[in-house]
Order: C-alpha cells, then sequence, then structure tokens
C-alpha cells in the first residue's frame, strides 16, 4: 500500500511542472469590426466611482472611463494637450488661465457639456469633507471663501461664451495650473444637470455636500468612451459603449472590470484568455513573454516604490537622527533588490522626482551605494551602541528594534520586506516584519497614527513633477500622502508652485534643489521606480502603450477585438 | 480543514481496572502490524530530523536556515552541493535546511495542539461526565456552542486580532479541538461511574479525583492515543490553511504551511519547490493516520474481527 | 429546543471576540474624512454607544441581531445583511452540492471496498482515501486550477459564470462549479469509505448475514437492504463534521475558486478590518451551521429508531 501512496503523491506533483499551455488560434482579417467586450483583470474592488472622492487606482480606474477632464497628456510627448477642451491659454501673467470647449461635447445622455460642469467640480471639491484634492484650488480665487460658507460659488471660476469657455483666476502664481487644473482637481468633471439634484453647489450651508449620494456609486451619464452600466460588488463593474463619445463611439461595446482574489488568480485568468489585458508583476513578465498566446508590453512608469520612516514615534527614537536614516538607506542593497526581486525591470531612484519626468536630474544626488561598514559607522556616529546580541542600542539602552509594515498582497513589496530584514541584522538593526491589506495599511500608517515604524509603500504620480501632493506640509494630515511629516521642503515647494518663473528650467532647478535635500535627510529610503509591464490577448487589436498615456488608454476607443 | 470528525463508533468499556493484560496485548498486536510499524518508524524519522535541524544545519548544509543569497535564487536541486539537495528559494535560502526547521514549527504546533485539546477535553468530558448535575449541562452547552462556529471562522478573527506565534497558534487551534474527545470521555465516564469497580471504590471513601484519575481516565486512554494521532495531523492541516489564507506563521519562520503557499507562487518559475513542504506534510499526515488505525485496531479487540 | 442557549452562547462568543480588538472601530469608521475634530469623536462614540459598559453594548447589538440588524459595513456602507444575503445562496449552492456529491462518491467507495476486501480495488481505495485526507485542500485546489484550468484548460479557473452569463443553475453554472464541488467532496471521500468500510464488514460479519447468503437470492436482497440501512447511521453522525469542514472551509474554498460566498465576504471583511460584517458573518454562519445539525439530528432519528428526538 505504501508503494501506492508514494507513486500517487509524486505523479500528482510531477504533472504540475510539466505540459506547456496550448497555443490560440489566429485568423487573418485585418479590418476593425465592431462589438465585443474587453475584460480587465483588478486584485482589488472599487471603493467609489465619484472622482471627488477618489484616491486609489482601483476606483480611478474605472471612472476614468466614464468621467473625463478637460486636458490630457500627449501620449507621446507628456504635453498638456486639450481632450474636451479644444484649446486652452494661459494668460503671460500667469494669472488667468482659458479653457475652450470643444462644439461637439455632449453627455451621453445628449446634455451639453459645458463650462458649467467645471465649475460644479471644483465646487464639489472645495465643500467636500472626504476629499483630498483641495490643494489644487490654493492659489484660485475665492476658492477658500467658498469653502468656508461666506460664498455661495467659486468667485475666481467663470464661465462664459453661453457656458462653451471656463476662466480661473489665481491670486499667485500656480505653476502646475496648467496640468491640474484640467481635470478641475478631481480629475474627471462631474454631471452638474445629475448631481445638482443631490447638492445644489449655490449654497453657503458647508454642512451640505456630494458626499453620500447613490450616485457616486452609480454613475448616470458619461464623457467618457464609456457608460456605467452595473456594480456588482467584490465581483465586477460592467460599463458599455458610449455612442455620443466625443472622439466617435468606441469599437468595443463593453468594457468589463473584474475582481480577482490576487494577482496569481489574474494572470491565470490572462493565460486562458478570460481577462484580455492587464498589468502583472516582475515575477511573472519572464513566463508570460513566452507564451505565444499573449503580447507584452513593457515602458517607463510614473510610480515609485519607497521605505517610509515614521520619525514622531515615540518607540523609535532613533528615526528622528538623520544619520541613521541615511544608515538605514546604505543598509539596504537596493541594486541588487531591483535586479532580483524586480529582474531588473526598473530603475533604482535616489530622490522624488523620476526619470520618467521632465524635470529629472540626478546630478549631485548621493547615490547610497550598498555599505555594511558605513552604515554601522553612521549608526555609531549617531551614538548607538553595539549590544552583545548583535542588536545596536540606542543612546537610551533600547535595543533598536521596530516593525516595517506592508501591504501582504503585494509579492514585490513583502519579498523586500524579508530582505530588508535580512540586511538590517546585518548592521545591527532588528525588524519585525508585518503584513496588512493594503486599505488597512494605509490608514495605519498615516501622519498622525502613533504605531508604525516603517512602511514599504509606493506613489503613483501625474506626469507633472510637482511635489506638492506628497511632500507639502499641509499634506501631513489624517488622509494625506505625507506620511512622515516632512516639513523641511515647504519654501521650495510654494517657489516652484507659485512662480512667478514657471519656466521648466526655473521649476527643474527648484525641484532639483528639493531633490538634493531629500536626497540628504532621507525622510524615505527612495527605492525604485518600476516599470509598467502590460500583457494583453493576442486578439486585442489596436491597443499600443505608450509612456505618458495613464494606463495606455489614450486610443480605448479604437480598440477592437479579431475574432 | 479535512479535519476527521469524532469516531462514530463507541470502544466498548474495558470491563476492569486495567489489568497488565491489556496493554502488552496491544502492543503485541502493534508490533505485529507492517504499515503501521513501517509508519511509526517513518514517523520516528521525519521527528529526529526535525529536531536534529540545529545540527543537520551546522554540520551537514552549513548554511542557516535565514541566510538569504540574492544571487542564487530558484536554484535547481543538485546532488554535488547538500544545501541544495532541494534547491533554493526566490530569496536564495536552502530549501532543506527551512524544511528541516519548518518540520520543528509544524510538528511542534501539531504535538502541542493536540496535547492541549486532550487535556481540555477529558478534563472537561470526565468532570462533566461524573459530575453531571449543573457543571455538565455547562459543558455541554459549551460544546455545542463551540461546535456549531465554523473553525476556520474563529480562527481567521483569531488571526486578525493577535499577531500568532508557533505557540499561542498551537494554543488556538488546540482549544478549538477538544469537541469530539470531550463528547466521548464524557459518553464514556457515564458508562463507567455505575460499574462495580467505580462504585467500589467511591464507597472506601477515594476522592472524586482520585476516582477520576485512576478509575476512569485509563480506560478512557486508549481512545484519547487513537484520537491523539487523527487530531496531530488535523492540526497540521489547519495550520497549512492559515498560512494560505495569509494568517499562520509568518515568515521568515519557515512552517511546512507557509512553504507550501510560498512556493505555489513561484509554481512556474520553480516547480520543484512545492514537492518538499508538499510531501512532507502529506507523509506525515499518512503516517499518523496509519498509525491512528494500527492503535485503534490493537486496542480494540472487537474491530479485530470485521477486518 | 436546546438550541436557543447555543445560540446566545455563539452570540456572546462571537461579540466578545470582535470586540477584543485593540483598535478603535471608530478610525474605520470615519476612514476618509479630512477634518474630524476630537469633539466629532466624542459625539460618534455616543451615537453608536460605544462608551457605554461592555454588556450593555452587548444588549444592544443583540436585540438588533435578532431584528436581522446588523449595522452597515465600514468599508462599503452597505447594510452588513444585503452583503451576506447576496452571498449566502452561492455558499450554500456549493456546499450542498459538495456533500451530494461526497455523499454519492463517499459511501458507494467505502461499500465496494468492504464487498471487494483484500482485492486490488480494496487497497485503491483506501490509498486514495487516506491520501486524499492528507493533503491540504488549499493546494489540492490549486492543482486542480493550474492543471485542470490554465494548463488544460477543461475547467473554468473560478467565478460562478463566464463573463457575461448570468444563469442560475444551468450547464455553464455547473460547470464552474466543479472544482470547488470537488474540494468539497474530498473531505467526503477522504471520510467515509474508511468508516463504511469497517461499518460493512462488521455487518457483513453477523450471522444473519451468513444465513441468508446460503438460503438464496430473495433472501440476499432483503439483507442487502439490512446493510445499508444499518450502514447509514455512520453516516448521518458523520455529516456533522463534514458539515464543519464545509462551511468552515468555504473560506479557503471560495479564495482559491473566486467563488462569491459567505467564507470570501468573512476573508475580505477581516482584512479590511470590517467588524460589523465579521460579526454578522460569524453569526449567520453559526447559526447555519447549527440548523444543519438540527436537521441531522432528525434524519438521524430517522434512520436509526432505537433514537427518539427530543
Amino acid at each position: 500500500m505504501r508503494r501506492f501512496v508514494v507513486a500517487f503523491a509524486v505523479s500528482l506533483f510531477v504533472a504540475v511542472a510539466c505540459a506547456p499551455a496550448p497555443a490560440a488560434p489566429v485568423s487573418v482579417a485585418d479590418k476593425p469590426v465592431a462589438g465585443g467586450r474587453i475584460v480587465d483583470g483588478f486584485t482589488s474592488d472599487i471603493k467609489t466611482l465619484q472622482p471627488v472622492l477618489s484616491s486609489d487606482t482601483a476606483s480611478s480606474g474605472v471612472w476614468n472611463l466614464i468621467y473625463y477632464s478637460l486636458t490630457r497628456n500627449d501620449p507621446d510627448t507628456g504635453e498638456v494637450v486639450g481632450q474636451l477642451a479644444e484649446k486652452y491659454e494661459l494668460s503671460s501673467d500667469g494669472l488667468t488661465l482659458t479653457y475652450t470647449l470643444r462644439d461637439n461635447v455632449t453627455w451621453s445622455d445628449g446634455t451639453p457639456f459645458t463650462g458649467e460642469d467645471y465649475k460644479y467640480t471644483a465646487e464639489a471639491v472645495m465643500r467636500s469633507k472626504k476629499t483630498i484634492r483641495k490643494g489644487t484650488f490654493d492659489n484660485v480665487v475665492g476658492a477658500k471663501d467658498y469653502a468656508d460658507g461666506k460664498t455661495d460659488g467659486i468667485a475666481g471660476i467663470t464661465t462664459g461664451a453661453g457656458g462653451k469657455t471656463v476662466t480661473i483666476k489665481f491670486s499667485k502664481v500656480f505653476c502646475p495650473a496648467v496640468n491640474q487644473m484640467g481635470g478641475a482637481g478631481a480629475g474627471g468633471i462631474i454631471p452638474k444637470h445629475k448631481f445638482t439634484q443631490y447638492w445644489d453647489s449655490k449654497t453657503t450651508d458647508t454642512a451640505k455636500n456630494i458626499d453620500d449620494n447613490p450616485m457616486n456609486m452609480e454613475p448616470a451619464v458619461a464623457t467618457g468612451p464609456f457608460i456605467f452600466k452595473e456594480y456588482k460588488p467584490g465581483d465586477h463593474v460592467t460599463l458599455v459603449r458610449n455612442e455620443k463619445f466625443f472622439r466617435g463611439a468606441p469599437l468595443i461595446s463593453e468594457y468589463y472590470v473584474k475582481f480577482y482574489a490576487d494577482s496569481t488568480a489574474v494572470t491565470n485568468a490572462l493565460k486562458v484568455g478570460e481577462v484580455t489585458w492587464t498589468g502583472v508583476d516582475p515575477k511573472d513578465y519572464e513566463e508570460l513573454s513566452k507564451l505565444d498566446t499573449l503580447r507584452g508590453f513593457r515602458f517607463p512608469s510614473f510610480s515609485n516604490g519607497y521605505i517610509g520612516w515614521n520619525p514622531s514615534n515615540a518607540k523609535a527614537p532613533w528615526l528622528a537622527s538623520r544619520d541613521v536614516r541615511q544608515a538605514l538607506w546604505y543598509g539596504l542593497d537596493t541594486k541588487t533588490i531591483i535586479d532580483k526581486v524586480l529582474f531588473g525591470l526598473g530603475k533604482q531612484v535616489y530622490a522624488n522626482t523620476l526619470p520618467t519626468m521632465w524635470a529629472y536630474d540626478d546630478s549631485g544626488l548621493n547615490k547610497y551605494g550598498y555599505d555594511v561598514k558605513k552604515a554601522k559607522e553612521l549608526l555609531e556616529k549617531a551614538g548607538a551602541k553595539m549590544g552583545s546580541d548583535g542588536v545596536y542600542r540606542w543612546t537610551d539602552g533600547q535595543p533598536i528594534k521596530m516593525k516595517i509594515e506592508t501591504n501582504s498582497d503585494s509579492n514585490t513589496r513583502t519579498t523586500i520586506l524579508q530582505i530588508a530584514q535580512e540586511q538590517y541584522a546585518q548592521i545591527g538593526v532588528k525588524i519585525d516584519p508585518l503584513l496588512e491589506s493594503f486599505p488597512a495599511l494605509t490608514e495605519r500608517t498615516r501622519f498622525s497614527k502613533p504605531d508604525w515604524e516603517g512602511v514599504i509603500l509606493g506613489i503613483s504620480y501625474g506626469t507633472d513633477p510637482d511635489p506638492y501632493g506628497v511632500w507639502h506640509s499641509s499634506q501631513a494630515t489624517a488622509t494625506g500622502l505625507n506620511r512622515v511629516g516632512w516639513n523641511k521642503g515647504d519654501q521650495l515647494i510654494t517657489q516652484q508652485r507659485d512662480g512667478p518663473d514657471c519656466s521648466q528650467a526655473a521649476r527643474k532647478r527648484i525641484i532639483h534643489e528639493h531633490d538634493v535635500l531629500l536626497n540628504q535627510e532621507a525622510p524615505w529610503t527612495f527605492l525604485y521606480n518600476a516599470d509598467n509591464l502590460v500583457f494583453s490577448t493576442k486578439p486585442l487589436q489596436g491597443f499600443e502603450p505608450k509612456p505618458f498615456s495613464a494606463g495606455s488608454l489614450w486610443n480605448i476607443e479604437k480598440w477592437w477585438l479579431k475574432t | 480543514m479535512a479535519q476527521a470528525p469524532a469516531l462514530p463508533m463507541d470502544l466498548a468499556p474495558v470491563e476492569r481496572r486495567v489489568a497488565a493484560g491489556f496493554w502488552s496485548d496491544a502492543f503485541w498486536r502493534l508490533r505485529h502490524d507492517p504499515p503501521t510499524v513501517a509508519a511509526f518508524a517513518m514517523l520516528l524519522l521525519l521527528v529526529a530530523l526535525s529536531a536534529g535541524a540545529d545540527l543537520l544545519a551546522d554540520r551537514v548544509f552549513g548554511i542557516s536556515y535565514i541566510k538569504q543569497d540574492l544571487f542564487n535564487t530558484y536554484r535547481k536541486p543538485i546532488l554535488e552541493q547538500p544545501s541544495w539537495w532541494l534547491g533554493s528559494d526566490n530569496l536564495g535560502r536552502s530549501e532543506i535546511v527551512r524544511l528541516l526547521y519548518a518540520g520543528r514549527v509544524s510538528l511542534f504546533i501539531g504535538a502541542f495542539g493536540a496535547a492541549v485539546s486532550m487535556t481540555v477535553g477529558v478534563v472537561l468530558g470526565i468532570s462533566a461526565g461524573y459530575f453531571r448535575g449543573w457543571w455538565d449541562d455547562l459543558v455541554v452547552w459549551l460544546v455545542s456552542t463551540v461546535s456549531s462556529v465554523p473553525r476556520l471562522f474563529l480562527l481567521i478573527i483569531v488571526g486578525l486580532l493577535f499577531r500568532l506565534d508557533p505557540l499561542s497558534l498551537a494554543v488556538f487551534i488546540g482549544l478549538l479541538g477538544w469537541l469530539g474527545i470531550s463528547n466521548l470521555a464524557r459518553g464514556q465516564t457515564f458508562a463507567l461511574r455505575e460499574r462495580e469497580f467505580v462504585l467500589a471504590a467511591r464507597t472506601i471513601g477515594a476522592t472524586p479525583v482520585r476516582v477520576m484519575l485512576r478509575h476512569v481516565f485509563p480506560n478512557v486512554l486508549p481512545l484519547l492515543i487513537v484520537i491523539a494521532m487523527i487530531d496531530v495531523g488535523a492540526i497540521i492541516l489547519a495550520e497549512s490553511g492559515l498560512s494560505y489564507l495569509g494568517f499562520g506563521i509568518q515568515p521568515p519562520v519557515p512552517s511546512w504551511g507557509n512553504m507550501l503557499t510560498g512556493a505555489t507562487q513561484f509554481l512556474s518559475r520553480a516547480p520543484w519547490l512545492v514537492y518538499g513542504p508538499g510531501f512532507a506534510i502529506t507523509l506525515t499526515i499518512l503516517c499518523l493516520y496509519l498509525i491512528g488505525d494500527g492503535l485503534r485496531d490493537a486496542l480494540d479487540p472487537r474491530l479485530r474481527g470485521a477486518k | 429546543m436546546q438550541a436557543i442557549p447555543t445560540l446566545l452562547g455563539i452570540m456572546v462568543l462571537t461579540f466578545l471576540l470582535t470586540r477584543l480588538s485593540p483598535a478603535d472601530p471608530i478610525d474605520f469608521m470615519v476612514g476618509g474624512v479630512t477634518d474630524i475634530t476630537a469633539a466629532d469623536r466624542e459625539a460618534l462614540r455616543e451615537a453608536y454607544g460605544l462608551n457605554r459598559p461592555l454588556p450593555l453594548q452587548f444588549v444592544d447589538w443583540a436585540w438588533s441581531a435578532v431584528r436581522l440588524d446588523f449595522g452597515k459595513s465600514f468599508f462599503s456602507h452597505r447594510p452588513a445583511l444585503q452583503l451576506i444575503g447576496e452571498r449566502i445562496p452561492n455558499t450554500l449552492q456549493l456546499a450542498v452540492a459538495g456533500l451530494l456529491v461526497g455523499l454519492g462518491l463517499g459511501v458507494p467507495l467505502g461499500v465496494v471496498a468492504a464487498l471487494a476486501r483484500g482485492s486490488p480495488a480494496d487497497h485503491t481505495i483506501r490509498v486514495l482515501s487516506v491520501v486524499l485526507h492528507a493533503i491540504p485542500d488549499f493546494f489540492l485546489g490549486l492543482l486542480f486550477v493550474l492543471i485542470l484550468g490554465v494548463q488544460l484548460r477543461w475547467f473554468p479557473i473560478g467565478s460562478m459564470n463566464t463573463i457575461g452569463v448570468d444563469c442560475g443553475f444551468c450547464w455553464d453554472r455547473i460547470w464552474h462549479m466543479a472544482g470547488p464541488v470537488l474540494l468539497y467532496a474530498n473531505a467526503g471521500i477522504a471520510t467515509y469509505p474508511r468508516y463504511l468500510r469497517t461499518e460493512v464488514l462488521e455487518i457483513l460479519g453477523q450471522d444473519f448475514v451468513r444465513t441468508a447468503r446460503s438460503k438464496g437470492l430473495r433472501e440476499r436482497i432483503v439483507v442487502a437492504v439490512h446493510v445499508l440501512r444499518n450502514a447509514l447511521i455512520p453516516v448521518v453522525s458523520l455529516l456533522g463534521g463534514i458539515l464543519t469542514i464545509v462551511i468552515s472551509g468555504s473560506v479557503i474554498v471560495e479564495q482559491v475558486f473566486n467563488w462569491p460566498g459567505l467564507g470570501r465576504l468573512l476573508f475580505e471583511a477581516a482584512q479590511n478590518k470590517d467588524y460589523p460584517v465579521v460579526q454578522a458573518s460569524v453569526l449567520i454562519g453559526s447559526a447555519l451551521l447549527l440548523a444543519s445539525y438540527i436537521l441531522r439530528d432528525i434524519a438521524y432519528a430517522w434512520v436509526d429508531p432505537r433514537i427518539k428526538v427530543r
């Protein structure tokens, strides 16, 4: 009987390693055909379909297709060009920005899209209690007054020519204006004529806002290529073709977003053709590239990975010391991590600005090459003394022991955490790893929270290199992204934001100064800028990822499925 | 979580004070049952290997279980290098050394958890059966309450609230598994408490504890041993299920469960990584099952006839 | 019946466990609001009764629970009951099918093993049953998805229906149920053959059977029926254990196969620290289990005339 047992068990395990994937048939027709469904695989459920409230990539991945903004980045050059707006013009003093809308743009129910929608969206942002986008309107005349309930509208935003133009007046020069104003702060413009039944923006009552209404989960109309059809929580979101889309109705009739348990499930779905296109983990890139049923794309991204250190945790007083933070940077072999965990599919970064941004300049930045000896020297310089158990003791006698946490569903990050634990042990720092779900993690590691010490996370940036959203002291709040409470860069940040010199050269210089500061102070151990890895099944045609194209969706109306 | 349900039949209570004959009789039967002996030997080997993990790591393999080697990740198994007999994992650690340490963790959790289960179950079961009355009612209520909550649901809540190291994990899983033995012990105690030898002991003034310990417990013992074997297996499986969900033993501490889960994520890149933990778990549970079977056959003459 | 105190016990257990958490539930309730002051927090605590003594809080919660009001999910702000209501039919569909398939495969296998005692068939069945028991179910499930799903494409890799198809109990659904149902049935296939085999062998060994054999065909049929009837008793009593496995194991099975059921809801809620949903799921899951135990007891009484229902 034992023989049977062993044989059975062995055959079960052996079967796993073998058997290649069968190839999918491909036919010959080349003329685009209409119809079909595209399936996109997400590993996280959406939280909202209201751009004003949205702060996670899953939600924006969906409403991005429903609510468009006035401008977008040219897919090839990254320059800001018109989308729902035909053109825009910034006055020479930088204080007036005028958008002229396109002629033929309507909502999917036929109602004309006007500047009133833009103004309504901006006002929704300013009165919302849950948004993180108010910062966009810092320099806009009348925005703060409106938020405080002193007026019944944002004075600095006016519409003209029957709603065909939108003029924004700034009290001070706002350098990223052209890049950031197009989406009215929210990133997508919402329909006034639909939302107004829930909230009338013309009011001074600050208790009312757009935060709680059913249409936040069920968009009624769209300016984007797809219209919302249904949402089954935990399962999928269905969008259908918007016939009135201003660039022409999409060829695809249905866009289906499906939620999977984890990234392995998504890659499995990709392999069997259940999912049409999706981003993948670096660890799967090589294997998927070998399949001839899929097409792989690799291009630079606007996101990074970092380890954030909390300097205000009383239980880890050493994190307030610059020398210690630098030691932590020297003590991590980032280059090998990128080679082995990202499989070389990314670049190392040493400060906030990414290599893909026009303001990138790594001259004068400390590259913090892996150096255990130097790390220990710095720790000792800061006052640490080596204990008998191989762990340093801080000046107060406590062992240098702390938690680093990250989200359990990211294979990349959990692996980096394990590597960090091992490598920091070499420099006499004891690390306790902690894994959480992503929503819980982001809440646990806010600026105001006392319990966290180190966190491995990433930021997804827009194309403009303005560090405001992450590094300005105003963003150190219960919901903001400035988790470590960085406040040394305010002056520089404001300078590149408020001008008056908004030229790229000037801003680049100032941003670089800020980068140098970040690089020296090391509030984060900056890790990598990972490439975007996207795969699509062979039938998908017209799919052409470009670096500045916000998820490859720049020509989604031209995608079609070859059958 | 394929935890075996409690045995459906009553082992007939042995009719006298445990006489010398019963145990040596059983032992004889055990010795002459090849599958059981083989299983026992295999299990002993596994335990020995795991216990000797430190020694082996030092002498034979020359590498510790947490030592990472990022330049040698996903190595295929090769014979020349002992530490790579089962290859290396995604962080370049020695798979075989980790497997040995993981054996320690998993076997410990299984054994300790089963010990907790058995202790709680026996104490509650026998005392409930002996004292009856309100205590019995309480125990029965406790049993029906806990058995109505799906085991994994409870474990998830616990895993959610606390960071679990092997010891506390073993205790928690053990605390959920005592129901079966408790019921059986209680049933046995009911039958036994009216027997002459128990009544005799009570007449001469033996304290309840003494009666329970010296007269009731030995008769429950055979059943206990059999169930314990199955329980250890069930706990090891439960631990691996928890690891899959992310609530079990956290890396870098290796357990067979979390090694298996980890290996499944790299299946396309390094399929050989599942063999070690997969085989280890399956083999251990097989052995435990066979031993349990053999023990049951040896200890209950009534069944021998049917086999 | 005695179910009521048990139900109460479950409620106490569930409540206590979730309140044991060190995290402040208010944090999660207001997650996302940017400018909440300490005064606002106090007001919220008042409103939700979180500053009343624990026993009173329990009474509050228990009272609403009885009226089936479990509060709103912290994550999606929809009523917990609604979330559970959406998912329970999915879990039940799998559970019932899994039980039936487990019975349908496990029982005959056990009988066959007993009847063909000593033959290769007997050995194979016994080996199979033990080996299947020893392999962790998530692993078995993952292998199923990988080999039969991804590589061979014989079965879908998960979900309830193919995308776009929206039918309840049709061929598409059955095809999608194959994987998870087999995984559930595994519990049955691992347990029934062994116990049934022993039972049947025992009955076969008894005198009246031997007599029947010598007496002829009609007699043997009567005996066969008698044998089966008696063999059913352990089947029903084993049902309790299997039910626990099925409902408890739903967490793993539904995760592996991407099935939107109760187990998966609990798992996601636990990850998101969504207490109302966690509490409600555990309570309703337990109630379900309790209900099935009661059904089993009734079935037991029906099968074994010696037992009386209380």
